[in-house]
């Protein structure tokens, strides 16, 4: 079991007040608080190091050198995968650009997605892909069976979100794959909402991409990866050309470093690998089933307390699915940006509102816009029970 | 047959409010001219114990606030005893709203939970009794031409503020105009008389032939009053002006939502040939005073009370305060003794309009907005209408923003008004030093447009070294 105060010790913006009054941090599906660990491994780069990699010989160099590609092993423990599979981009956006890219996709294949996608699992597919979308169940998860049924001999790829970011539900990834894979059909994993919640392995998911960001598991931001298998790096060149990606250049050519370095132009964002190193870290330091059973403590109790104010709407409605602590909700018919401005004003609930980068799923649950509360390690029961109670005030006013 | 039924009932319907509005306003003019300015005062004063005693008794915030600071409705019998009840701030409403603003049995529908501009800052929400913009724009129809039937009024304002609301989630751009069926029949105009121009938040960089298609509705609708936004008409008048067109058909000009500085003013009734009159009011507060036709703003006594403290005691007549406002109607959300985040200056009675309502010279900007020149005494600033005093008269600028940088250097961009041979640079700089002291630099710069806020509202002036005190 996690113990909730001494990981709350080592996240130093919780200690942030507002009006003498402390804050709620409830947009972690937006983006993490940062442990001291993190803080430090950026700040020892700068104070120390500042060298740049894959470049020199110089002492600062090689710890550099070292350092870098240790956080490249740690991400890759995290995920059980092949360090040389782990491709460092910006974030899930770019990641997934990049497995489209390696994937050379044209607009007579068949992409399938659902409509609980992010737009960066959705945009760059219906960019260069015939897209066909598939719409969750009553609790908000997406099949086997759905997608199998709009698959078409042109289905290329299922693109699968694993967690939801406007509900939280956690979709049966791994069927889906088995699934796909019978048939022959490629999967990616968009796993920026997931990586924080659940150990995630892509050797017994069998996905043949997985794509997730730093800022969301508690490291910087400016810095996510593309796990891909070996096969697919091999097979398409690099999206992007440059220094320190190639192992020779002359006036007529030039040779592509192997995955996946071949795959890393120009300066990488070096502070935020070391930094999502030491997420990692300090991720499997928790112990991932630790993580998992909190989450699901945490699910549990928020869509109760938010179950219990009348007046209020979460979506989906049936509330059955697995999940991880994220819930959407409206809040009889005031606009969701009125609601998070005076949680955060009159409560210091640091909510989201909007269509949270997901606007076919809000458009689906025939809203305009929702309040998104999202919750992580750090938060307790206290602040649900809290969260709850400020709902429930502030929904008191509302005539029927 | 049910169309033109329903459409004759709404006709009637709507004659029938008009009329009562107008008899409603014509109501209040009489008061303001018949009553005495101590029997208006004493009626404020009567309405101002009554909200006091049911916020002390049923509103949170003010239960608990109110004895920490010894205030009891009987401890304050008399207006001198104002200054002991402590100002309602801006925060305050943001950190109590909306359980702690309200009386607990009190229930709102979600349409009656309105947010301000921001313009003063960060916006807030508040919750208000729909009067209705309507009524105050008949009542300027009404004080500026004797009349309001037959009157079109069309409107333009930001983005996101239709003549009755501010709304930060909605934003009106484009080409959608808010026109009432009763517009396209002429003789029936009167009964729906408001028209909602189109607006962008590049108004001041906007292509001709947005304006000029602003300049089209607005000659097919031939209406009587402009009423809107200074600064949004301002760049309508100057379009104007480039073009040599008029539009003889208007014959007042009522601005509000902004700022109406001395050089707007200037402009606007070159180009419209007519008056121009501010209604000073405010998201939360709606109507607070409105300029006769001796520009003078009279403060609509009995529905609010202005008072406006300098160095923590009442400005004199003359000087400049910080408007600290009591809606005397709201018993929604009761807004006591609220720092509104503007700065008034207080007139003296009486004014030849013949009205005996407490009178404001003029509202000089936001309290954020001032500037605090280098050896100032005491930090004292000077406010965006005094600053615009730099720039008015002086011709070829269509805008300007002013921006204090540190305690003697600024920063001026001026968008040029593309006539004649532009402004003269020597001639703003010497202003400027007259303004701001010989020792101050200035940084002079020609620029193609000027953005608003999010709001969709202008700062034109303000300070990023340090706020300046009243």
């Amino acid at each position: 079991m996690l113990d909730v105060e001494a990981i709350r010790k080592v996240f130093p913006a919780l200690e942030r007040q507002l009006g003498g009054r402390p804050v709620i941090f409830a947009d972690n599906a937006a983006t993490s608080l940062k442990p001291l660990c993190v803080i430090q491994a950026v700040d020892y780069y700068y104070r120390h190091l500042c060298a740049n990699v894959h470049r020199g010989v110089n002492v600062l160099a090689q710890e550099a050198d070292a350092l870098y590609e240790d956080s490249r092993n740690s991400i890759a423990s995290l995920i059980h995968a092949r360090p040389a599979e782990v491709i460092f981009v910006r974030n899930t956006t770019e990641a997934i650009n990049l497995a489209a890219h390696l994937l050379d996709l044209t607009k007579k294949d068949d992409v399938i997605c659902s409509l609980t996608e992010h737009h960066s699992n959705f945009l760059p597919w219906l960019a260069r892909a015939n897209v066909r979308c598939v719409a969750p169940d009553e609790r908000g998860r997406v099949t086997p069976g759905a997608f199998l049924e709009a698959a078409t001999p042109k289905t290329k790829l299922f693109a699968l979100g694993h967690v939801s970011n406007v509900t939280g539900v956690v979709s049966p990834v791994a069927d889906i794959i088995q699934e796909a894979r019978k048939r022959g059909i490629l999967t990616l994993v968009d796993a920026a909402q997931s990586v924080s919640h659940m150990p995630l392995d892509v050797q017994s998911l069998g996905c043949d991409f997985l794509a997730f960001s730093g800022h969301k598991m508690f490291g910087p931001s400016g810095i996510g990866v593309l796990w891909a298998r070996e096969e697919f790096l091999k097979s398409r060149p690099p999206m992007l050309f440059g220094g320190g990606m190639v192992t020779s250049v002359s006036e007529d050519g030039f040779q592509v470093q192997p995955p996946p370095h071949g795959f890393e132009a120009g300066t990488p964002n070096i502070e935020g690998t070391l930094g999502m190193g030491a997420a990692a870290q300090f991720l499997m330091g928790l112990d991932m089933d630790n993580v998992r059973d909190h989450s699901r403590r945490l699910a549990e109790a928020l869509i109760n307390a938010v179950a219990s104010v009348s007046g209020l709407r979460a979506f989906p409605l049936d509330s059955s699915a697995d999940r991880v602590p994220i819930v959407s909700f409206a809040v009889g018919s005031m606009s969701p940006d009125d609601v998070a401005a005076i949680l955060c004003n009159r409560y210091n609930i640091m909510v989201r509102s909007g269509v949270h980068c997901a606007e076919p799923l809000v458009r689906h649950f025939g809203q305009r816009g929702l309040v998104r509360v999202s919750l992580s390690v750090y938060n307790t029961l206290d602040e649900i029970a809290y969260i709850g109670e400020s709902l429930k005030s502030l929904s008191s006013i509302l005539a029927r | 047959m049910n169309y033109v039924a329903r459409v004759a009932a709404d006709a009637a319907d709507r004659a029938y409010r008009r009329y009562r509005y107008y008899l409603y306003w014509r109501g209040q003019e009489r008061m303001y001219r018949r009553r005495s300015r101590e029997e208006l005062r004493a009626a404020q004063w009567a309405k101002f114990r009554n909200l006091l005693e049911y916020a002390c008794e049923r509103i949170p915030l003010y239960r608990e606030k109110f004895p920490k600071a010894g205030v009891t409705p009987e401890s304050i019998r008399k207006p001198e005893d104002l200054l002991r009840i402590p100002v309602l701030t801006k925060d305050e409403i943001r950190q109590n709203f909306p359980d702690r603003l309200v009386a607990g049995d009190r229930k709102f529908q979600p349409d009656q939970i309105r947010q301000t501009s921001g313009s003063t800052g960060e916006s807030l929400h508040f919750i208000r009794p729909e009067v209705g913009w309507t009524r105050t724009i008949q009542y300027s129809a009404l004080l500026r031409t004797g009349r309001i039937s037959n009157i079109p009024v069309v409107s333009l304002t930001t983005p996101h503020c239709t003549a009755a609301t501010c709304s930060l989630q909605e934003q009106r751009s484009g080409p959608g105009m808010w026109i009432s069926k009763y517009q396209k029949i002429r003789f029936l105009r009167h009964l729906d008389p408001l028209v909602e121009l189109p607006s962008s938040d590049d108004i001041l960089c906007a292509p001709g032939q947005y304006l000029e298609q602003l300049v089209g509705i607005i000659s097919y609708l031939e209406p009587c009053i402009l009423f809107g936004d200074p600064v949004y008409l301002g760049s309508l008048a100057l379009h104007l002006k480039k073009a040599r067109k008029t539009v003889p058909s208007v014959r007042c000009v009522v601005t509000t939502f902004e700022l109406l500085t001395g050089s707007l003013r200037d402009r606007l009734r070159e180009v419209f040939g007519c008056e121009v009159y501010t209604q000073y009011g405010a998201s939360e507060v709606l109507d607070i005073a409105n300029e006769c036709e001796h520009h003078k703003l009279h403060v609509r006594t009995n529905i609010v009370m202005v008072e406006a403290i300098r160095d923590g005691v009442p400005a004199k007549p003359g000087e400049i305060g910080r408007a600290v406002i009591t809606d005397l109607e709201n018993y929604n959300m009761p807004l006591i003794r609220y720092d509104i985040g503007d700065l008034v200056q207080v007139g003296d009675g009486p004014c030849q309009c013949g009205r005996n309502t407490d009178v404001l010279e003029h509202v000089h900007g936001r309290t954020r907005d001032l500037i605090a020149p280098a050896g100032a005494g005491n930090g004292r600033a000077l406010t965006p209408l005094q600053v615009d005093e730099v720039f008015r008269g002086l011709g070829g600028i269509a805008a300007y923003r002013f921006v204090q940088r540190s305690e003697n250097q600024y920063d001026v961009a001026i968008m040029p008004d593309g006539l004649g041979d532009g402004f003269d640079r020597q001639a703003l700089e010497g202003r400027c030093r007259a303004m701001f002291g010989s020792g101050s630099r200035f940084n002079i710069t020609s620029v193609e447009g000027i953005k608003p806020e999010r709001s969709g509202k202008f700062r034109f002036v303000y300070s990023q070294f340090s706020p300046g005190v009243v």
